[in-house]
């Protein structure tokens, strides 16, 4: 049932984007339709991410979501998810054992409104602080909370900010 | 330029459509279900297909694999929102001259796709 109604949902999704990219495209030096139009495709970007973890929590659900897992330094997946942003962040030089592409949508959710992110490592996982995050939605507390599962570590929120643990490679 | 652009989604259609016009000077033919990509087909001597997959009636892979038993080798990029993994493959045997894409998909990811089947060889 999900499977058909992320299909269902992808398809004007898909008029968004191309719309969007398309007006991106024509529009020439308009920074603040630019700016809009690229606040645009960042919203429906994230919308179709949501879309591919709760098509993975229900496989969650049903016993058959299948990892990818390898070991991945933290400090380059947050230099390549933070790209030009200036969120304070340090990583003890952790690794962490764990399915990229899952761990990067479940990042995206704080990067954009993180003021610091802080990273350490005690008895085999790894610990991240996402510090002043605006709250999350229910969706993606509960995506959030199934892509930390998933890999058998803990989700929990104080105050504004979130903690959760991956397993150290 | 011959285009035949077939989706059953009303928006994704004509703006597929309305970007062919515009970038390719197409003179573009929209079908809207499976059976009239099917019903097309043999009309003209099309000089690219785009179409989606889930449509009524018929698939757009459908027919276009009874086009490719049928002889005709046009290029073909196939649209779809559906995360089937066996889909790659079933593309793929459509020839080097068909593609893939993902929706949702930028202006730019259909272009390089058109780009791709027009130049394979």
């Amino acid at each position: 049932m999900l499977a058909a109604v992320s299909h269902d949902l992808r398809n004007p999704l898909g008029t968004i984007i191309l719309g969007s990219s398309l007006l991106l495209s024509q529009l020439g030096q308009e920074p603040r339709a630019r700016r809009a139009l690229e606040m645009i495709q960042r919203s429906a970007h994230r919308m179709e991410g949501l879309l591919e973890t709760l098509t993975d929590i229900s496989s969650l659900e049903s016993g058959q979501l299948e990892l990818q897992c390898e070991d991945i330094d933290v400090a380059e997946l947050l230099r390549e998810l933070l790209a030009d942003r200036t969120t304070a962040h340090e990583t003890d030089g952790a690794i962490v054992h764990c399915d990229r592409k899952r761990v990067t949508r479940l990042l995206q959710t704080f990067v954009d409104s993180a003021h610091a992110i802080h990273v350490s490592r005690n008895s085999g996982k790894v610990q991240f602080v996402i510090a002043e995050c605006v709250p999350l939605r229910t969706v993606e507390r509960y995506v959030a909370h199934g892509i930390v599962s998933a890999h058998g570590g803990d989700l929990w929120i104080e105050g504004s900010s979130v903690f959760f643990t991956l397993p150290e490679a | 330029m011959r285009v035949l652009v077939a989706d059953d989604d009303p928006e994704m259609l004509e703006l597929v459509s309305n970007i062919m016009r515009r970038k390719f000077h197409a003179e573009v033919t929209r079908a809207a279900t499976g059976h009239e990509l099917l019903e097309h087909i043999a009309d003209t001597e099309w000089d690219l297909i785009i179409t989606d997959i889930s449509m009524p009636w018929m698939t757009g892979l459908q027919v276009m694999h009874s086009a490719r038993t049928a002889g005709l080798p046009v290029p073909v990029v196939v649209m779809t929102a559906l995360r089937n993994p066996e889909l790659a493959g079933q593309v793929e045997a459509l020839g080097s001259r068909a593609r893939l894409i993902f929706k949702p998909f930028t202006y730019k990811e259909l272009l390089a796709a058109v780009d791709a089947v027009e130049h394979a060889a």
